[in-house]
């Protein structure tokens, strides 16, 4: 093993956040030895429950993880937040800044914050993040608190990330053909309608509810609540942190979170082989003799896309 | 297929409410491809060093219009030292006189930036150090 690797995992083991941090950008960079360490913190993992938050910048997010992981760390648990924000299409740069708003967290013992940017992932969460997951639960965190922008697919991702999720939005984003249109609905087991002083908050909250029932079927024991609340002024947060609870309850109960469970794993394991893919197939191909003559080809209309690309990876469907 | 990017904090120590250069330079360093976390106002040196450990960020960029400086930059370079972090590029910028930017330089700091410094020098400074 290199010995890079087998430091930070000796690291993680003792607890050490330097080491955890090392590790986590060397799974982002997918760095020499990324592979190895996944492997070898893969014992080492005690499972926690994984708590998401997502709605769109600037709903309150941030405040909220700011009071939830103070309520936790209060209470003797070790922490970790996962903070995403999108990477520049254009750039490739990120400006992360979840954490002016976690300002009661800043140099707490017990609470880990790390940034973490979309990078590549086409309108999704990176793959980095289900290894930061593995890697914080090899550190024993005793929960870890995911948050997204919600945009596009990294709304569906966080279903199979998360065993809890919380849908952050506030009045004044649109009508109800605009929240069945971003798929909300199917992907909150919470619904918080924040800065609820705002005019429509009410009406936001009504047309949750409504649209909630309808879609609930019937026997169905879990029927997600909607709060509403002003996170800055500390209103109902802890009412959210009870609800978290009751879900967290509700599936410890049922054979919901062995499903959970298994939904998470496949993911990761997709995210891998996309991964190996990328690497093995994609990567050498790019800028290759036989890409060149493809790209001729293909802008010169004499061979279509798709039959090159049975060329180069060649089988049956 | 290895993706490296550089990572930067960008802080606010002490009591110092203007943060406008501040986020002209962290979206600069954006723009230039870069992660940029910034903290937020009214940060204590440990809380900096902290947030700097956790994120991993190979360059530290201080900001203080307070007056300040000498003591929370201080502070902050000495913190990382006692915690073996010496390999972190340390940077500043803000209202400080000459002879304070040359002292900080002396005691750790890679560069203090004057007022009306171009972002793309910064830009450059921190590409330069880190990838070469």
């Amino acid at each position: 093993m290199v010995k890079k690797v087998a430091e930070l995992v000796q690291g993680i083991g003792e607890g050490k956040e330097g080491a955890l941090a090392r590790a986590l950008t060397l799974v982002e960079n997918r760095g020499s030895g990324y592979r190895e360490l996944l492997d070898e913190i893969f014992p080492l993992i005690t499972p926690c429950p994984i708590w998401g938050l997502t709605g769109a910048p600037g709903v309150g997010k941030s405040t909220i993880t700011n009071f939830l992981a103070g309520e936790l760390v209060e209470k003797g648990e070790k922490i970790a937040i996962i903070a995403v924000d999108p990477t520049s299409p254009f750039s490739g740069g990120a400006l992360l800044g979840d954490r002016v708003r976690m300002m009661d967290l800043a140099g707490k013992p017990g609470v880990f914050i790390r940034s973490m940017a979309s990078r590549g992932a086409l309108g999704g969460l990176s793959p980095a993040i289900m290894d930061a997951i593995a890697l914080f639960q090899a550190f024993q965190v005793d929960r870890i608190i995911v948050e997204t922008v919600g945009v596009g697919q990294s709304e569906t991702d966080i279903v199979a990330l998360a065993d809890s999720v919380t849908v952050v939005m506030m009045p004044g984003t649109g009508d109800d053909v605009q929240t069945i249109k971003a798929g909300l609905l199917e992907i909150g087991d919470i619904f918080a309608v924040n800065k609820a002083d705002l005019e429509g908050a009410e009406t936001l909250a009504g047309l949750l509810q409504s649209m909630i029932s309808s879609r609930t079927e019937e026997g169905q024991s879990h029927q997600p609540p909607v709060l509403k609340m002003i996170a800055s002024q500390g209103n109902q947060l802890e009412q959210l942190l009870q609800e978290f609870f009751h879900h967290q309850e509700y599936l410890n109960r049922g054979e919901l979170k062995e499903k959970k469970e298994r939904m998470r794993g496949e993911m990761a394991l997709k995210m891998h082989l996309q991964a190996r893919f990328q690497d093995l197939f994609l990567g050498p191909l790019l800028g290759s003799e036989e890409w060149e003559q493809a790209l001729k080809s293909i802008t010169g209309r004499e061979k279509s896309p798709a039959y090159w690309a049975e060329k180069m990876i060649p089988g049956r469907d | 297929m290895a993706e490296n990017r550089i990572r930067v904090l960008i802080a606010k120590p002490g009591l110092d409410g203007h943060d406008r250069g501040a986020k002209v330079v962290a979206q600069a360093l954006r723009d230039a491809g870069m992660e940029v976390i910034y903290t937020g106002l009214r940060r204590t040196p440990e809380q900096i060093v902290s947030a700097a450990i956790q994120e991993d960020v190979q360059v530290i960029g201080l900001s203080s219009l307070s007056g300040a400086h000498n003591h929370l930059f201080q502070k902050v370079a000495g913190l990382l030292e006692e915690k073996g972090y010496t390999d972190i590029l340390l940077i500043g910028g803000g209202i400080i006189p000459d002879k304070d930017r040359k002292k900080l330089e002396e005691m750790g700091f890679d560069c203090i930036f004057s007022p009306g410094t171009s972002t793309s020098k910064i830009v450059e400074f921190i590409q330069d150090r880190v990838n070469g």
